[in-house]
């Protein structure tokens, strides 16, 4: 830690006689972020704190999302002037999900964005109740290029489960669909009711973030 | 007493690792090669024929017996790097007077890489420019066998000097026999005449990875320390030299341990930074608002009005200045000021889009105007539709960039609300001075007060003040035996003399003549050293991928106290310059005019960028000045490192740490130093530069 901050330290120092674009802010700005690395507040775990009769009081559509690998949660709320899909929601924390009827198409505010993955063959799957199809996941580099990353995916239909999203209970199709490339593979979970409604799912992001745990609540 | 000499100046270069290195938070390379005692690629002290990551930057820090060396060295291409080296050659265990710092260069190309059956095989000239205290020349094959990696090379001059024999090239020209010694005068002349002449020898050794942080190594070495064990007794008893090599988990440091020719110990540090990859990702940068998609309402609700109050505040609290707006038909044109992102292009995206939520319905097209300094630098016009279309896609970016039109714009849409404004701040400096004999690397550390009084949109006074708190630039006692006029190298009594100091009081005016032009017009105290007046028009129209400008300046050197006083040297100087982006890896300017001692001459200067904000670059200047005059180094040169904050924080900023490595400075060639110079304050807003990173318009 002390090296660290002597390291930054230094930086700040030479920050100095670097170039700015704007007059006053930017270093101000820099410090903040920086100091705000050390004094991050601990993580609040929604499901324990979120209750049923909170999320009916709040009567807007609301998504629980997890990070389990970044030990990230929080309550997404959607954006207004959204009517048409795929829907943005937004964290607390600044970061957001974009879903195309349930299934995962972007995130942003993530360390490890996903730029973008294409929704369109997993959703025709489910409303078939299974099938094989081609994925493609759209991620930016470190150097700010486009990095093009396809799977070969199959959908399957798992089990009738009666999932509990805070308190209530919902008959759905658990369908599980595995993907993989010559690389690597992963596999997601989608919990589908009659109406094709995804209520709560496990999608790949990408290898640095992990899985991302959605419910939705209301 | 001797040993803390050397401790201190090791500890000097342990704050450049620090810098480089700032504790873990930079990425670091995973799996690469290992760096020698010449701080590049190797086992030892032989070669090997592996690259580092592309654009990956190493600090090296080497020593034994004495001898003491500090490298940086850039992996320019794939299979390309380049070294600089700043060394001590002097036996301070000993006692031995005969001291010696040394600057060298290497280049090394891999002239094709491993294959399954074919090892890799790179070509080498170390130390290829001045007094050659460590030239050599090598081909050198590695082929990876298992977890053993192999290698196997012929040297020549330091590599040929242990049982050399007979140069096999001598079968094609009896001319390289004998290898000539160098007559280097004041040395910095690449000399090429020597390159693979005299005996020949074989090199090679064995490096195996006992874990993924160890890697042990054995090598058989063709370098027999002539210079050193004739000037200082070392001793070389074996041509085996072994030890191990540790890689930190970050993969940013690498610690080495030897055992040289049977007698001495060997130690290395190395700092390795590879500006592709980052610790965080695409960054910790909020999410952006995303595209307002549902043009198409029920029925009955009315189509979405244009709410400014909204926009302006929303562009505030994601980091934009809005300067102004103006609706023209179904066109919305936008002008913000950038204040917290580096890459141009996500400062377009980010308002883009948030311009797609607050704007009414009926606009079809945003034209957003980046401004700086109140000038309009680049018009980016978007469609709404394309906005929608691409914003969740899987397009290549380049795609998206088609349906971008870039345009010149010449000026504002309205005048800035402010009629003047009024900013202070006062704030840490670094400052830094190389390669003094007496002490390698002075450093100053102080207090800044800067000030910009604004009273029309063109034009502002600034002056900054400088006080030291704590160095040791003050203390510099060689005197300055340059036979040119003393332009820059009586630059001790300024550090001396000029603390408190004015480093500049200037009167600025900024403008745009037309859409493709810049002017700049500066007067005062323009720098530490100079002060006169400066003008500057720089021709760059944003769909093109080079501009040219040219910048005329009568000055006169300032007394030393850096107070008003000004001293009796005045001169004129200026220049053409051509600025050129190939738009991929590299961008160049070259200059042409005349240099503050008044000697007519050429700067050339390259960079290879990266599309997150890195640049390394060197740059020469060549003038009428022979280099016997010139004095030590023949000629100006020098090399840039430029590291984006973004990139070492992983937080949204637009700064850039920039670090300029003049290898020699002296009076010849030198330029003179203006703030806000045209073509750094609208570079990052032209189409090509833009295009590097486009992808980024998205996050």
């Amino acid at each position: 830690m002390i090296r660290r901050l002597i390291g930054v330290g230094l930086i700040m120092i030479s920050v100095g006689c670097s170039s700015a674009k704007d007059r006053d802010t930017a270093l101000s700005e820099t410090v903040k972020a920086f100091v705000s690395q050390f004094k991050t507040p601990a993580p609040v775990d929604p499901r324990q704190v979120l209750t049923r009769a909170a999320i009916d009081a709040a009567n807007i559509p609301l998504l629980l999302a997890e990070i389990p690998k970044i030990q990230s949660a929080g309550t997404l709320a959607l954006l207004p002037g959204q009517r048409q899909q795929p829907d943005t929601w937004f964290g607390a924390d600044g970061a957001s999900f974009t879903l195309h009827k349930g299934v995962v198409v972007a995130t942003r505010g993530l360390p490890f964005d996903l730029m973008f993955a294409d929704s369109v063959p997993t959703i025709e799957a489910l409303e078939k109740g299974g099938g094989r199809y081609d994925r493609t996941y759209k991620y930016l580099t470190g150097d700010n290029r486009d990095q093009i990353v396809t799977y070969q995916c199959r959908l399957q239909f798992q089990s009738v489960e009666t999932v509990t999203i805070f308190e209530i209970r919902i008959e759905t199709k658990r369908f599980s669909e595995t993907c993989f490339n010559p690389d690597q593979s992963f596999t997601n979970i989608y919990w589908v009711d009659h109406a094709q409604v995804v209520h709560k799912s496990q999608q790949f992001l990408n290898f640095s973030l992990g899985y991302a745990l959605t419910e939705k609540l209301l | 007493m001797k040993f803390l000499r050397l401790a201190r100046r090791f500890s000097q270069g342990l704050v450049l690792i620090f810098m480089l290195d700032t504790g873990g938070v930079v990425a670091g390379v995973a799996n690469g090669p290992t760096h020698g005692l010449y701080g590049t690629p190797g086992l030892i002290d032989m070669p090997t024929s592996e690259n580092a990551p592309d654009a990956s930057v190493a600090f090296s820090l080497s020593g034994f017996n004495g001898q003491i060396r500090s490298t940086l060295t850039f992996q320019i291409l794939p299979g390309l790097s380049g070294s600089f080296r700043y060394s001590t050659l002097y036996n301070e265990w000993t006692g031995d007077a005969r001291q010696h710092w040394d600057r060298s260069f290497d280049l090394r190309y891999q002239v094709r890489p491993e294959t399954r059956l074919m090892p890799a095989i790179s070509l080498g000239v170390q130390d290829f420019i001045g007094t050659g205290v460590f030239s050599g020349e090598y081909v050198v094959g590695t082929k990876t066998m298992g977890p053993l990696k192999a290698s196997v090379g012929l040297g020549w001059g330091r590599y040929g000097s242990h049982n050399g024999f007979k140069n096999p090239l001598s079968g094609v020209s009896s001319k390289f026999d004998t290898r000539p010694a160098r007559e280097v005068g004041v040395g910095g002349e690449v000399e090429a005449n020597g390159w693979f002449r005299g005996d020949a020898a074989v090199f090679g050794g064995l490096s195996w990875p006992v874990n993924d942080q160890l890697t042990a190594k054995l090598e058989y070495s063709s370098d027999a320390y002539t210079h050193e064990t004739q000037t200082y007794g070392h001793v070389v008893k074996t041509p085996w030299n072994y030890g191990a090599t540790y890689v930190a988990k970050s993969g940013t440091r690498s610690y080495g341990l030897y055992w040289l020719g049977g007698s001495k110990l060997a130690f290395s540090v190395s700092v390795i930074a590879d500006p592709k990859k980052t610790s965080n990702g695409s960054g910790w940068d909020l999410a952006p608002l995303p595209v307002r998609r549902d043009l198409s309402r029920p029925l009955g609700l009315p189509p979405a009005q244009t709410d400014v109050r909204t926009l302006y505040t929303v562009l505030k609290a994601d980091g934009f200045n809005p300067v102004g707006h103006e609706i023209t038909g179904t066109t919305a044109r936008l002008q913000i000021e950038n204040l917290r992102y580096r890459s141009s292009s996500q400062a377009v995206g980010r308002a883009a889009r948030i311009a797609s939520r607050y704007f009414g319905d009926e606009i079809t097209i945003f034209a957003i105007d980046l401004v700086e300094k109140n000038l309009p630098l680049t018009s980016v016009e978007i469609s709404r539709e394309s906005l929608v279309a691409y914003e969740f896609n899987l397009a290549p970016a380049k795609e998206f960039m088609d349906q971008v039109a870039f345009r010149d714009v010449k000026s504002l849409v309205s005048a800035p609300e402010e009629k003047s404004s009024f900013y202070w701040r006062i704030r840490p400096y670094f400052d830094y001075g190389l390669f003094d004999p007496d002490q390698p690397v002075r450093f100053e550390f102080g207090v800044a007060l800067e000030s910009e009084y604004v009273f029309s949109p063109s034009s502002f006074v600034e002056f900054g003040i400088h006080k030291q708190v704590i160095g040791n630039l003050d203390s510099i006692e060689r005197d300055s035996d340059s036979v040119l006029p003393h332009v820059r190298s009586d630059h001790k009594h300024y550090h001396k003399q000029g603390d408190p100091g004015l480093e500049y009081l200037t009167l600025n005016y900024l403008t745009k003549p037309h859409a493709t032009g810049y002017v700049r017009l500066t007067g005062g105290y323009l720098e530490k050293m100079y002060a006169g007046v400066s003008a500057e028009y720089l021709w760059q129209p944003t769909n093109q991928n080079w501009g040219l400008g040219i910048e005329l300046n009568k000055v006169r050197q300032r007394d030393f106290d850096m107070r008003f006083g000004l001293r009796p040297y005045d001169v004129f100087t200026g220049h053409v310059s051509a600025y050129y982006d190939f738009g991929g890896r590299f961008e160049g300017q070259l200059d042409i005019g005349q240099y503050l001692a008044g000697d007519k001459g050429v700067t050339l200067s390259v960079n290879r960028v990266t599309s997150n904000g890195w640049r390394f670059g060197a740059w020469a200047t060549l003038t009428d000045v022979p280099f016997e005059t010139f004095g030590e180094g023949s000629f100006d040169k020098g090399l840039r490192v430029d590291i984006p904050l973004d990139w070492i924080l992983g937080k949204p900023s637009p700064l850039v740490m920039q670090t300029p490595i003049q290898i020699i400075g002296r009076d010849g060639g030198a330029r003179l130093h203006v703030n806000h110079r045209l073509y750094p304050l609208i570079q990052h807003a032209q189409r090509v530069d833009m295009g590097r990173e486009w992808a980024r318009f998205w996050r």
